[in-house]
């Protein structure tokens, strides 16, 4: 069945029992993809609004709530909580979707997973241990335990892979050399890291990479939406899952596609997944537009760059456009980088400016970071170096960008 | 009586420096003054009391004693405006902010006519401040109020120089210990021989500019710990 034939049968079920959807789909089919563009694109606001009017799971249900026995959650970190329910079908979809991230990564019999995730309802944790089982290998959950806890069970157990947020994997690399626990890092082969842009970008990888010798993959999905992208073993970066989602890159304010070469919203349409179905979702994650493949020949668009950032957290300075993913990986190029914490704020004359207090172990690698955040970003930037340590550390999804600016409170969507 | 002895103090200090006399010379024993100046004890005492609270005198009693000179005037304006500030940071009616602005306002022009002013001997003196610089950041405290102190000596404006001495005096020894646990020392060195570089340079724009990324730094680092220290 191609895409077309796949999203056409979505629409059609969709259409029958779903009435959060009823109401925004046309009833005729698509004759092909382009048709898609006619549909209005839906946004995590609108999903919402929806459970919000009508508690607690909303109406974007297809079936009757019986058929349901997954339940997972967004963590909230920007906004509201969103609930998402999964059936046994959408749910092997998942799993099938982790598998191949796994497989990607090099995953498979023989090898000893440890989840470094906290328990709770939040899929990366659960997604990852499905996928894990289904590659055959040994899953090893770590959730409710401390790093140190952590790195002893994974030195016990001589863990081969780490599945975690790619902040987490330098921060317990940290925790491994401060408490002479390096041998729990020794027998681990592969990180498997998702949750933030940071595995993508060449810094963050490459020191991940160093810190645990091993390598270091990304993958990209959403809780409402699903594991749309998946690792490149071969050059680095993700594909986009595009047999299973159809991908669009859209500009976030025109809601028009953007020409390749430049940066533009993914918007994806997830053709498993008929419980609660996302069609033309704007997932506020910001991707290259390529058209070259990736060395290998993978399926799917090539996004050696993997996630940029996300649409709000994209910042306009002086009229560039600023993602404190792009700061971070240029503060990653240096040697003995630290914690760092990035401030967006209007100087007294009404300019937006940068400042970023950051922990440097070798203090003239100042001057080369401002030169090359000058050079990069187009920017200069205030710099505040300081000594290792003092920041408080940063853990999951990290947060550590404040907008001071007075006009940012009025961009919020 | 206050108009007469505001009058004596007046003719007393020109008389300092109209006869050039330095911290430490003697002026003579009371009597002497009253006798010189032509006025009564107690107008002579309430003139003395005058200067002394401006620092510029002082009094010492016993054999060989008698009325001092005590400071140039720049150096009674400049303890003036130190005890001032002092008193108004402890009664919190000032806060380190506003400090750290002022420093800004006035040592950032101070850099930029120390860039235009310096001689030979002014850049030897910086050069060997800069090379003195302690490690620790414990004890670096004495080196960097003198290089701050001299520079604004080289700018060549004594009374822009004298209303600068209580960032020595007051502000910098509560600067120093809030952010030492945080100050990355070898970026504070960078700083000043930044300064001292553009200086040398004799290019007052980037005199200024790295003054002004010096005393920012400063501000910054001291937002940061207050910031973690909640």
């Amino acid at each position: 069945m191609d895409r077309v034939e796949r999203l056409n049968a979505l629409l059609t079920a969709v259409a029958q029992g779903n009435a959060f959807q009823r109401e925004r789909l046309p009833a005729t089919r698509l004759a092909d993809l382009d048709g898609l563009a006619g549909l209005p694109l839906t946004h995590k606001d609108d999903l919402l609004a929806d459970q919000a009017a009508n508690p607690p799971f909303g109406t974007n249900l297809t079936y009757e709530l019986e058929r349901y026995t997954h339940l997972h959650q967004t963590s909230g970190t920007s906004g509201a909580t969103l609930r998402v329910l999964d059936t046994p079908d959408d749910w092997e979809w998942w799993t099938e979707g982790l598998a191949r991230v796994l497989r990607a990564a090099g995953v498979g019999p023989g090898d000893r997973v440890v989840l470094a995730y906290s328990f709770g309802p939040y899929i990366p944790f659960w997604a990852t241990y499905a996928g894990v089982r289904a590659v055959g290998a040994m899953v090893i959950p770590l959730g409710g335990m401390d790093s140190v806890q952590r790195l002893h069970t994974m030195r016990d157990y001589a863990a081969t892979a780490l599945a975690c947020t790619p902040s987490y994997a330098l921060h317990l690399a940290q925790v491994a050399h401060r408490n002479g626990l390096t041998d729990a890092v020794g027998s681990v082969e592969r990180v498997v890291c998702t949750g933030e842009p940071g595995a993508s970008l060449p810094a963050v990888r490459d020191r991940i990479e160093s810190e645990w010798g091993a390598r270091c993959f990304d993958h990209a999905g959403l809780t409402e939406v699903g594991p749309f992208a998946y690792p490149c073993d071969a050059a680095g970066g993700l594909h986009l899952a595009e047999d299973e989602f159809i991908c669009e890159l859209l500009d976030p304010h025109e809601g028009k596609p953007v020409a390749p070469g430049s940066a533009g919203e993914l918007v994806v349409t997830a053709l498993g997944r008929v419980g609660f179905p996302v069609i033309r979702y704007a997932t506020g994650d910001v991707v290259d537009h390529r058209t070259d493949p990736c060395p290998a020949g993978h399926v799917g668009r090539w996004l050696p760059r993997g996630i940029l950032g996300r649409t709000d957290d994209m910042v306009v300075i002086r009229g560039m456009n600023v993602f404190p993913s792009a700061i971070e990986q240029i503060l990653r190029e240096s040697q003995g980088v630290g914690e760092f914490r990035i401030t967006f704020y209007t100087d007294p004359r009404a300019m937006d400016e940068i400042k970023i207090e950051v922990e440097l172990a070798q203090p003239l690698e100042a001057r080369t970071i401002q030169a090359r955040m000058r050079q990069r970003l187009g920017l200069r930037v205030r710099l505040v170096p300081v000594r290792p340590g003092i920041l408080p550390e940063q853990l999951g999804k990290a947060r550590r960008v404040e907008d001071l600016r007075p006009r940012a409170a009025a961009q919020e969507r | 009586m206050s108009g007469a002895s505001d009058k004596v103090a007046a003719q007393i200090r020109a008389h300092v420096n109209r006869a050039r006399l330095r911290p430490g010379d003697r002026l003579g024993r009371e009597e002497d003054l009253a006798r010189q100046f032509g006025v009564s004890r107690p107008t002579l005492r309430e003139a003395l009391r005058l200067l002394a609270s401006s620092h510029l005198i002082r009094a010492s009693k016993g054999r060989g004693g008698g009325i001092f000179v005590a400071a140039t005037p720049e150096e009674g304006i400049a303890l003036n405006v130190s005890e001032s500030v002092a008193d108004m940071l402890s009664a919190r009616v000032i806060d380190i902010d506003e400090l750290l602005e002022s420093r800004l306002l006035l040592e950032v022009p101070i850099a930029g006519l120390a860039a235009l002013r310096a001689d030979d001997d002014d850049l030897a003196e910086l050069r060997a401040l800069l090379d003195e610089a302690p490690e620790n950041w414990a004890e670096v405290g004495d080196n960097d109020d003198r290089l701050h102190a001299v520079i604004a000596r080289i700018a060549g404006n004594r009374l822009v120089a004298a209303f600068v001495q209580w960032v020595a005096e007051v502000l910098q020894p509560t600067i120093r210990e809030l952010i030492e646990p945080v100050v990355v020392e070898d970026v504070a060195r960078q700083q000043h021989e930044d300064i001292v570089r553009a200086i040398e340079r004799g290019d007052p724009d980037a005199a200024e500019r790295a003054m002004r990324e010096h005393i920012v730094y400063v501000q910054d680092l001291v937002s940061m710990v207050r910031r973690i220290d909640g």
